[in-house]
């Protein structure tokens, strides 16, 4: 296993008082695989990637990377942000280049420039070296983050929610864009999104998370091969595995929106009988609140 | 009007000069026009010259005291006082604001203080400065530091503590160190924000000269302003008043084009 979440807690004290968001989260990533992480907005999946990235401390249990314990964020987890955070006082090139410039994985100038002129290739950024992030459209500047992350070559790359705020035509594009790059260099890919489609597209894996305090309320292998096509978004296989899972979500989201603190206990045993059901049977699990979907 | 958009037409190149010129003649338009309103009031004789001179009375004051009473000794004096003020306040600013801006507790601790000291009036401050540091050179310049630093410091602090965390976990996540996120992330980051401090502080500490050459000073538009008081020389106060009004606004529009040029990275509103 690349990658080992053993039960990772995490609460947060606010003002009114402790929030607990994951509860005792346990999952495990394969080398060169693609996980996503599914679940009810507002369910924890980004503080769990930011556990995974060691932005934040867990309360309780860890996570293992080869065997080793994340204690903070280091060159071999590259992180992918929705808000793409490319550094706005550099240019497209030096954004790409900054990894290989620092101490921890410096590279000569020329072997720079390299690394650089390749990636600017492979992400279609070519014209745009001296161009600064303010002059890039949205897509564009996440092809250079994620350009940026891949020069330094991190065996983990971790995506939160990367092309949520794409318009649709350029969030595919970037999906079969990440799709091509991930056959060409594998890395181990832990991707959050919201979409489900997204998630069964790039994954070979998903691991749908309950509502808060998320758990893993189910992991699910995806049976398409790599390479994938973009027909397969409309394949009927890939469409009723969506529904199916969309269900699950949508069982979920209703249950955090019905459900008080009180019964949160009740929920939880609720859940792990969920868990046990195989893919095929989710209907089993949403005919109990099928008024909300 | 109507010539100059022929020419503009007829080539590019023409037409870009118009419009530089025309882009200069609409920020000196209100000058124009406070210049003509102000000299229709005098000649319309309403007020007494003696309360309001016309700007040609002004304009002949100002020849005068140029070339007979060294009004350039006052500009440079004055220039020198602002230029040492805010250059030192700045430099003391960037750690304090820094400090201020990057440790929550610092910040909290400090906060109070720093607005207090902000809100006293330079001037109320001059007698203590008198007591304790005589009429040199060097009380005069303690005022407008003084000035210069406190707004200085919040500027920078505000700019720091506003820094976005996400730029900060990109670099960590490439594997940045400590002193790289510092040097590499945060520092870029201010350095708008020290521009803008820098900006700030000048249009400070020009409003501060009238207080700190209260200090017995002998050059200086200040000086000169307060010893045209004592004599009732109206025309005189106004020279002194255009002079510091005319060298503020340059030196920031300069400030302005500097930041223009070194952080054009940035987004900014007055992009057009």
């Amino acid at each position: 296993m690349k990658i080992r979440v053993e039960g990772v807690s995490k609460r947060y004290v606010t003002g009114t008082g402790e929030v607990a968001v994951l509860d005792q989260v346990t999952l495990n990533v394969r080398e060169g695989e693609c996980l996503g992480l599914v679940g009810p907005s507002g369910c924890g999946k980004t503080t769990l990637l930011n556990i995974i990235a060691g932005f934040t401390l867990p309360s309780s249990g860890a996570v293992y990377v080869d065997g080793n314990a994340v204690r903070g964020p280091g060159a071999d987890r590259g992180v992918i942000f929705q808000q793409y955070a490319v550094f706005p006082w550099l240019t497209v090139k030096e954004n790409i280049g900054f990894g290989l410039t620092l101490r921890a994985n410096f590279r000569p100038r020329w072997e720079r420039e390299e690394i650089v002129r390749r990636y600017i290739g492979l992400m279609g950024l070519r014209g745009f070296e001296e161009a600064y992030p303010k002059e890039l459209s949205g897509g564009m500047k996440q092809r250079v983050a994620l350009a940026r992350a891949y020069a330094v070559n991190p065996a983990i790359l971790l995506m939160d929610e990367p092309f949520a705020a794409l318009d649709a035509q350029t969030r595919e594009v970037m999906q079969e864009l990440l799709l091509e790059i991930f056959m060409q260099e594998t890395k181990t890919i832990v991707f959050v999104t919201h979409s489900v489609e997204e998630a069964i597209f790039l994954c070979g894996r998903i691991s749908v998370l309950t509502r808060r305090p998320a758990r893993v309320a189910r992991v699910i292998e995806i049976p398409f091969e790599y390479p994938r096509s973009r027909r397969l978004r409309t394949a009927l296989e890939f469409v009723r595995l969506r529904e199916e899972i969309e269900d699950l979500i949508r069982d979920e989201h209703s249950k955090s929106e019905k459900g008080g603190v009180k019964d949160a206990a009740a929920a939880r045993t609720d859940l792990r009988d969920v868990g046990s059901v195989y893919v095929g049977d989710v209907g089993v699990g949403s005919g109990r609140s099928a008024g909300a979907g | 009007m109507n010539e100059a958009r022929g020419h503009a037409l007829s080539g590019m190149r023409v037409g870009r000069s118009l419009m530089a010129a025309w882009r200069v003649l609409q920020r000196v338009l209100v000058f124009c026009v406070v210049l003509m309103v102000w000299q229709l009031i005098a000649w319309s004789g309403r007020i007494p010259e003696q309360l309001l001179p016309s700007p040609v009375q002004v304009f002949t004051t100002f020849s005068n005291l140029l070339a007979r009473h060294g009004l350039l000794g006052d500009l440079g004096a004055s220039v020198t006082r602002v230029l040492t003020g805010v250059v030192i306040g700045v430099i003391l600013a960037i750690p304090a604001g820094f400090g201020l801006g990057w440790y929550r507790g610092v910040r909290v601790f400090f906060e109070p203080l720093l607005n207090f000291m902000r809100a006293l009036p330079p001037i109320a401050l001059v007698p203590l400065v008198v007591v304790y540091l005589g009429i040199g050179e060097l009380a005069r310049t303690v005022v407008l530091v003084y000035a210069a630093f406190f707004s200085a410091t919040i500027v920078i602090y505000e700019g720091v503590a506003g820094l976005e965390p996400i730029y900060i976990r990109a670099a960590q996540s490439l594997g940045a160190n400590g002193r790289e996120i510092f040097t590499r992330v945060v520092l870029p980051q201010t350095l708008p924000h020290v521009l803008t401090a820098l900006r700030v502080a000048l249009g400070v500490a020009w409003a501060t000269l009238v207080a700190a050459e209260l200090v017995a000073a002998q050059r200086g538009l200040g000086a000169l302003i307060q010893n045209a008081s004592n004599f009732f020389q109206i025309r005189t106060i106004f020279v002194g008043i255009m002079m510091i009004g005319m060298t503020a606004l340059l030196m920031d529009r300069g400030v302005r084009a500097f930041i223009a040029r070194f952080v054009s990275w940035r987004e900014t509103v007055e992009e057009r």
